[in-house]
């Protein structure tokens, strides 16, 4: 898809959602769905101010998981992939592990780590660590032990490896892996951020407004979390574009 | 003596030995074939002399220096899936100046004393482009071009690293015959021109008689007196005489045969 053509898909869906939005409004009719004529005036205030630290809060936990996950999951995968030993004494461990939804963890966390933003951002960067680890590995598997080789006979030693075949070779599955688990991170945010904290889309929308009846207010927060999580997702993809170019434009000549 | 095998000794794990107290020199500027049936240990002695791989006991040396790690002297073109999927061409072909300016001149991964300024590598770049005929080519990824342009890529991207000596792993197996011999001739073109020391592994009699200006014969099982035929390979004469380069390549099919 060019430039364009997303752009253009996304402005209709976005029309198409505020359509829907509104006929519901209209059938429904009750003050727990206001219209978003009524909505987007308070949103866009709001974001000038109070919801906008809020934004910025959980936009910076989620960046700082996705950091923590990538840094940690890349090298842990690499090795994975290219030391067959250690893929098969920790392969049956992993295929345990992975299936495991992480959010039931949360209470646990809180209590090992404490009632901060690092048992947040711990949550979701376990989370998004497992997908990034596994399809990094499986991408590592497949690497042809020639162009290793070949590499390292022009003399790669393990950083040049890592700078010029490993880490471009699993880029592509790594932003594949973040845009599939994005949606998930964002959720375990809004249930993380539910308690033990003052700020966070997720703390404003259930405890600032949900609690005391402030409903389009509420709708307010509802669209900051679901603006994060289409920014999120369409900066991902965007990444994806750019580096899957020799997957593309595959043309014969 | 620009490359000495000295008594190497080899094996994979615990499975059976393929070299056992095996010595063979290749001159300076010489081309050397290597042939034999597949699993007869060609690549294994290729990896020995890339420095890829490590005897068990013996030692191989090059330009009087045992070979302890990847020498930065020596080029190697393996017969596919050597480049970057996600570089074009001409990024491919700069991949090993820029691993060497990543690193400086350690004299580990890249000569002593040798910097790269960035004006003269691209000058290099640009020189074994067009050399190789792929210029056209640079801004096309290795999926968009054809196997022989890709083997193109693949010896430029070498020879901008100004090796001195140069191994080749089945380089033009998967070609088709015009193309893999244009490129033969290439080679011996670019060997005899750069003084290169030039060992190539093949399983093509034809390729090997073209080629080498002598051919070893390895053999499936434990290798140990060195089988090495004289061969005035690379010279026209033997080249224009269809019926001498037959009767050499019949000598070395006998030879090959023996060897099963």
């Amino acid at each position: 898809m060019t430039r364009r053509a997303t752009l253009s898909s996304a402005l209709i869906g976005t029309g198409m959602f505020f359509l829907l939005w509104q006929i519901g409004a209209w059938l429904l009719h009750r003050p727990i769905l206001p219209p978003p004529l009524e909505v987007l005036p308070i949103f866009a205030n709001l974001m000038a101010g109070e919801l906008g630290l809020h934004f910025a809060a959980s936009a910076g936990r989620v960046l700082a998981a996705v950091a923590i996950a990538v840094v940690t999951a890349v090298p842990a995968g690499l090795a994975l992939g290219q030391l067959p030993l250690l893929n098969r004494i920790f392969a049956p461990l992993i295929a345990i592990l992975y299936p495991i939804p992480k959010i039931v963890l949360l209470p646990v966390i809180y209590v090992l780590m404490g009632i901060t933003d690092v048992s947040k951002i711990f949550l979701i960067a376990l989370i998004i660590f497992f997908q990034i680890m596994v399809v990094v590995r499986d991408e590592a598997v497949n690497l042809h032990p020639e162009l290793i080789l070949s590499v390292r006979s022009l003399g790669a030693g393990r950083r040049a490896l890592f700078r010029y075949v490993y880490f471009p070779a699993s880029l592509p599955a790594v932003l594949t892996a973040l845009r599939i688990s994005i949606g998930t991170a964002v959720a375990v945010l809004f249930i993380a951020e539910q308690s033990l904290t003052n700020y966070g889309l997720g703390y404003y929308i259930v405890v600032e407004t949900y609690q005391v009846l402030l409903y389009p207010q509420m709708y307010a927060g509802i669209l900051g979390m679901s603006l994060l999580g289409v920014l999120l997702y369409f900066g991902v993809y965007t990444l994806e574009q750019r580096t899957n170019r020799h997957l593309h434009d595959n043309g014969k000549p | 003596m620009m490359i000495a095998v000295e008594n190497i000794g080899f094996a994979y794990g615990n499975q059976e030995t393929v070299f056992d107290d095996f010595s063979f020199t290749v001159a300076r500027g010489e081309i050397l074939a290597v042939i034999g049936p597949s699993g007869g240990g060609k690549t294994t002695l290729l990896y020995l002399l890339a420095g890829l791989r490590m005897p068990r006991s013996g030692r191989v040396c090059i330009d009087g220096q045992p070979l302890t790690r990847p020498r930065p002297g020596n080029g190697l073109v393996l017969q596919d899936h050597g480049l970057l999927p996600w570089s074009t061409v001409r990024d491919n072909v700069a991949l090993g100046l820029k691993i060497r300016r990543f690193y400086g001149p350690d004299g580990r991964h890249s000569p002593n004393g040798v910097t790269i300024d960035p004006a003269v590598a691209d000058q290099k770049i640009a020189y074994w482009l067009s050399r190789l005929d792929i210029a056209d080519l640079a801004d096309k990824y290795p999926t968009q071009i054809s196997r022989g342009q890709r083997q193109r890529t693949a010896i430029a991207r070498t020879m901008t690293l100004d090796p001195d000596v140069l191994l080749m792993d089945e380089p033009f197996s998967a070609l088709d015959a015009p193309t893999s011999e244009n490129l033969q001739d290439l080679v011996s073109g670019l060997a005899r021109e750069s003084n290169l020391t030039t060992v190539i592994v093949t399983h093509h009699i034809q390729e090997a008689v073209r080629m080498g200006q002598r051919i070893l014969v390895v053999r499936r099982g434990v290798n140990r007196r060195p089988q090495i035929v004289a061969n005035a390979g690379g010279d026209e004469g033997v080249r224009q005489d269809p019926s001498a380069f037959n009767r050499q390549c019949d000598h070395v099919r006998a030879l090959l045969g023996a060897s099963r």
